[in-house]
């Protein structure tokens, strides 16, 4: 087939085929639609775009180098968004000890490599393309997952003033501006604690917006008031720009399930805590009147589908139990999934922790179950209250990548 | 109405569009057929079939195995509507899956053809707006595509390299990972 057969014909196919708007949403303006059409193929260039938005991201980076036309359609972000949604999210796993970050399908297939200069690492958040990492105390900076670059250095200033527990960095994405924003809560080291006098312990909370101050080697840090309330540095989730922290709930001042939340676009806590869907209280079950007793590391947080969702650990039934928020005003939660048949212990003394990370598309619960040696990919069929196994692997699974990996976002 | 409908029914099902080809070969084919196509669908909805629907961009050649697959996947549509009750469901499950390994053989073999042939069904399938047969080629293309180098598809699809070599260094580069 030659591609200079009759291009009057090619043409009037293709604005016919806009019109008549064939299976995808297209931008007409486009610039690669002038770009295309200029390498003119024997397809129009909207079938090209078809063509092309079947193939898998690797195989269409590797083919960018076929002309520019190709290279033009397949860096479009238009396309890249389109792409990602025709294809299943890839999930992003920390291997240990292996030098590099892999992002794998489904079925556990490395799809990209992307070498780290440590062997010893930790995700401390994620979001979108972005990853950010540490690597040692108080040692930590943020990778774009799709170009492979650290876009900022984020080590902190003075190391000998960081507390030894985990640093607590939490990536979150702001809607209405577009930017990627970390906020770091910084929880009082051993020397605040003035020789074994008793100091009230307070964190301290600063904010960051990628791309600010000093670009890669030194963005701004910016002091923000501190929490109203102990945070618990365990369990985080962004949702739609708000960040959402469990409480510290030792003392008994708050339920184990208690949140704060801090606006990223306003850059401010919100004055109130909401309240968990569940509280240590006496309930009735039947006909019985029960005390029960509800414990911290029970509860998680986690960003299911851009919704925030509480994920509760039912040691008596054996389940994962996912409440959604639905009104944050109110506290209402909806009790959305309840996983059958979990394995809560992957020993007498530990937790099996079960991490649910996206609603696939035909409906099942993918869910990450983080276990040694190797952890499981699995997806929970509600309709069937079964699991199937998709992947072991051995490693963190640390979030999902949505994005296409054909180009940044 | 439900005896009367009955009447306009058969009528609808025996309904014929003539559809005319580049080179003004006639097809007479039935509405349930033709309405694969949004594109004819829509000029039905409007009125404007009498006197044959005119289809400038499609040779009677390529028209032909449209008509074959529309027939084909029409017959299935049918079918899947019209079988309802009368069987149980596993029979009903036995027989909607031996309804699709048949579709599945037909177009399978529907799409040995060459690549010029191809083209033109794809061409036809855009302009006629079927998705089932627009889908179907798009994916043979795809799945040709796939494994192949750029040097090779460059020679399949007679696509001139437009790039210089800085850039298609520079790409070669950017995008690395992928070549591993």
């Amino acid at each position: 087939m030659d591609l200079h057969t009759d291009y009057k014909i090619i043409k009037t196919c293709t604005t016919k085929s806009i019109i008549s708007n064939t299976t995808m949403a297209h931008d007409e303006g486009a610039p690669w639609l002038a770009v295309a059409a200029a390498n003119y193929s024997a397809l129009p260039t909207d079938v090209l775009y078809d063509v092309l938005l079947r193939l898998p991201a690797k195989e269409l980076c590797r083919l960018r180098v076929v002309c520019r036309s190709w290279q033009s359609l397949t860096s479009d972000q238009l396309f890249a968004r389109a792409h990602s949604r025709c294809h299943p999210p890839h999930a992003v796993v920390l291997g240990f000890r292996s030098h590099e970050v892999r992002v794998v399908d489904l079925h556990g297939r490395v799809v990209k490599r992307i070498p780290i200069g440590h062997r010893r690492g930790e995700v401390l958040s994620t979001h979108g393309d972005m990853l950010c990492v540490s690597h040692g105390w108080g040692l930590a900076y943020v990778l774009n997952l799709t170009t492979g670059a650290v876009v900022a250095d984020i080590t902190v200033e003075s190391r000998s003033k960081v507390n030894r527990d985990k640093p607590m960095c939490v990536m979150g994405h702001v809607p209405s501006t577009g930017e990627y924003k970390l906020l770091r809560i910084q929880s009082p080291s051993r020397d605040d604690y003035n020789n074994g006098m008793f100091v009230t312990p307070s964190q301290t909370c600063q904010i960051m917006a990628l791309g600010s101050g000093g670009g890669r080697n030194r963005p701004l840090w910016r002091s923000r008031p501190r929490p109203p309330a102990l945070l618990s540095c365990e369990s985080v989730a962004v949702v739609a720009g708000v960040a959402y922290f469990l409480l510290q709930a030792e003392g008994g001042e708050a339920e184990p399930d208690s949140i704060a939340l801090f606006d990223m676009a306003t850059e401010k806590w919100k004055d109130t805590t909401i309240q968990g869907p569940l509280s240590s209280s006496i309930i009735l079950s039947g006909e019985e009147v029960m005390y029960r007793t509800l414990y911290r590391k029970q509860f998680r947080l986690a960003r299911l589908n851009e919704r925030l969702v509480t994920v509760y650990c039912n040691f008596d039934e054996s389940s994962t139990e996912l409440w959604l928020l639905e009104d944050m005003d109110e506290s209402i939660w909806i009790k959305q999934y309840t996983l059958q048949g979990t394995q809560l212990f992957w020993d007498e003394h530990n937790i099996c922790n079960h991490y649910p990370l996206t609603v696939l598309e035909d409906g099942r619960i993918l869910v990450w179950v983080d276990r040694r040696p190797a952890g499981a990919l699995r997806a929970y069929d509600p309709r069937t209250s079964t699991w199937a196994d998709l992947a072991t692997l051995s490693g963190g699974v640390v979030s999902m990548h949505h994005g296409s990996l054909l180009c940044s976002n | 109405m439900a005896s009367a409908g009955s009447g306009d029914e058969k009528a609808a099902a025996a309904a014929m569009i003539t559809l005319i080809s580049s080179d003004n070969e006639k097809f007479e084919v039935t509405e349930a057929t033709a309405t694969l196509s949004q594109t004819i669908r829509h000029m039905i909805e409007d009125g404007c079939t009498d006197g044959g629907v005119p289809l400038p961009n499609v040779t009677s050649k390529i028209l032909a195995r449209v008509i074959e697959y529309c027939k084909k996947h029409a017959t299935a549509a049918a079918g899947e509507e019209g079988s309802s009750s009368s069987f149980s469901d596993a029979a009903f499950l036995e027989v909607d899956r031996a309804f699709l390994e048949e579709l599945e053989e037909f177009d399978d073999a529907f799409l040995e053809v060459d690549r010029a042939t191809l083209f033109d069904l794809i061409l036809a399938a855009n302009y006629l707006d079927i998705k089932g047969l627009l889908n179907l080629t798009c994916q043979k293309v795809a799945d040709s595509v796939k494994g192949k180098t750029p040097e090779q598809i460059r020679e399949m699809y007679n696509i001139v390299n437009d790039l210089t070599p800085e850039e298609e260094a520079e790409i070669r580069r950017e995008t690395q990972w992928a070549f591993e």
